[in-house]
């Protein structure tokens, strides 16, 4: 059931990646619809990109970093806290639930920990219906070629 | 050629002819007004009309259609009220369907916010509602939050709070004895989607909001927000085809009771000066409901900016688009003018404007000058509770 959902893990290129890169190396097994996306530091996360990818289809976010007072760039630490937090309020107003977003922060190479994590974060809304926003706007929505079209249409 | 595309160029054709644009005589007046065309030369709305009408439509993209605030200045001093912003919503929503897209501003968040909304969500987003304001559980009039409470989250960087103005005007509603409700799946109203050229989106929000308004019997509506102002009153009856329920900015409700007495406004001492919102002010005609409630508070001053009422000056926003140089120069603009006038504090009436007035001020250069920024309602609010603990001391 949880193997359905679709998780996206923003990993960022220092800790976070060498524990996804450990779990690989480990022989360690986790759905293959989580989906892990490289950026360089999770600063460079934003509401934009964790709002972006639940209108994709994505059911639930990771934010994977390097472990806390451990970030390779000063500020990155406080600016994905603020992020997060954003994301956490946006989506419990939204109704989908701040439990769709976590903020994960392992040492180097913590290949185990990143699978538990992973487990642990698609248990938390195993039983949730996948969601399908954006096919709220791109194929449950009729395409309109025209603003005057729908009206006549009704 | 598909049906659809066939179908689309006819239709445009059709709009194209809706917004006058054929009419255009060529005299300019529309790019001296534009507040865009000022600060970037490349932006000509004559000529964006001109280059369209000339290679009858079929061309590549025009980079310059993102630019344009949709302030409706040019509107105002055309002589044939060519709508240019209208012409422009079409011109986008052509690119987009090219595959051209603008740059959204703050990483896409709120776009990315309202596709969401457009979709089968059941949202929790009356948590700003304070104990002390009375709702009603049933009612056929509703007020109409907007996205206010998504801004707060989003802008809480700027430090500005629109939900204040939001629980300002419910307090006034209850003060005036006027009864209403809340809607806890209202979605945004579709506005910024629509003007970046995303119907579809749009289409999505306007009946998803339509639904909500028939499952709750609602046939009046009150707003706080210009743009859900203009959507709901202008927009979503085009859409329907029908018009289900009127709509009412908050200012056309108050500002009666206040000229009657109905509803008394107390005592602050400040010289302010006010800012027409683009959709309240040119689009929806009113521009003295405010500034007559503002008169009516015992100490207030009210001055006006060198471009008032429908010569006003935009905020520079867009629907969240294409951000940049230009628009803060409109905004460093509209500021100088508001510091002119000597007043201590800026108000409006628009939570849009409030951010991008308040942001603009967040860059650290000496050029910007700095002037307090405060919602209409919000200070009407203050004034009373300025008034109430004179009382108690």
């Amino acid at each position: 059931m949880t193997d359905s959902l679709t998780i996206v893990v923003f990993a960022c290129n220092w800790d976070g990646l060498s524990c996804v890169e450990e779990a690989a190396h480990a022989h360690l097994s986790f759905p293959a619809s989580v989906k892990v996306v490289r950026v360089s530091c999770l600063s460079r996360i934003h509401l934009g990109l964790i709002l972006g990818a639940f209108q994709r289809g994505a059911d639930g976010v990771m934010l994977l970093g390097c472990a806390p007072d451990d970030c390779h760039f000063d500020p990155g630490g406080s600016c994905v806290n603020r992020e997060f937090t954003k994301a956490r309020q946006t989506l419990d107003m939204l109704g989908l639930g701040s439990e769709r977003v976590m903020l994960v922060n392992l040492v180097r190479g913590d290949g185990y920990g990143f699978v538990a994590k992973i487990q642990d974060f698609m248990t938390r809304f195993g039983t949730a219906p996948t969601l399908l926003v954006d096919a709220g706007t791109r194929a449950r929505t009729p395409r309109v070629p025209s603003f005057w079209q729908l009206r006549t249409d009704g | 050629m598909d049906q659809t595309s066939d179908c689309f160029s006819v239709n445009m054709e059709r709009e194209i002819a809706e917004t006058k644009a054929r009419l255009c005589l060529d005299c300019g007046k529309c790019t001296t007004a534009c507040p865009v065309a000022r600060y970037d030369v490349e932006f000509n709305p004559r000529l964006i009309v001109q280059r369209w009408l000339s290679s009858n439509g079929a061309k590549g993209q025009d980079p310059s259609i993102w630019q344009c605030l949709g302030c409706y200045g040019c509107v105002e001093r055309c002589n044939y009220q060519v709508k240019f912003p209208e012409f422009i919503d079409a011109l986008r929503y052509e690119a987009r369907e090219q595959g051209h897209n603008a740059i959204c501003s703050h990483g896409g968040s709120l776009q990315s916010l309202m596709r969401i909304m457009a979709g089968d969500i059941q949202q929790d987003r009356l948590g700003w509602v304070p104990d002390d304001i009375k709702v009603a559980e049933e009612s056929d009039t509703a007020f109409f939050a907007g996205c206010a409470s998504y801004f707060d989250v989003i802008f809480d960087d700027l430090g500005v709070q629109t939900s204040e103005n939001n629980k300002g005007a419910l307090r006034l509603l209850n003060r005036a004895g006027i009864e209403f409700a809340l809607l806890p799946n209202e979605r945004c109203c579709g506005h910024d989607l629509l003007q970046q050229g995303d119907r579809q989106g749009a289409f999505a929000l306007a009946k998803a909001n339509m639904g909500e308004f028939g499952t709750r019997g609602i046939k009046k509506i009150i707003t706080g927000c210009p743009e859900c102002l203009h959507m709901l009153r202008d927009v979503y009856p085009k859409i329907t085809g029908e018009r289900a329920f009127e709509i009412k900015h908050i200012t056309e409700v108050l500002a009666p009771l206040v000229d009657s007495g109905d509803l008394k406004l107390g005592h602050l001492s400040k010289k302010v000066t006010y800012h027409d919102p683009c959709r309240l002010g040119r689009l929806a005609g009113l521009y003295d409901q405010a500034r007559s409630m503002l008169k009516s508070v015992r100490g207030m001053e009210v001055v006006e900016m060198e471009m008032n009422r429908d010569k006003s000056l935009c905020c520079g926003a867009t629907p969240w688009v294409n951000c940049g140089l230009v628009n803060r120069q409109v905004q460093q603009e509209r500021l100088s003018q508001a510091r002119a006038t000597g007043a201590e504090m800026l108000v409006t009436a628009c939570p849009k404007c409030q951010i991008h007035l308040n942001c603009a001020q967040k860059l650290e250069r000496q050029s910007v000058p700095r002037v307090e920024i405060e919602d209409l309602v919000t200070l009407l609010v203050h004034s009373l509770e300025q008034e109430d603990s004179n009382d108690q001391s």
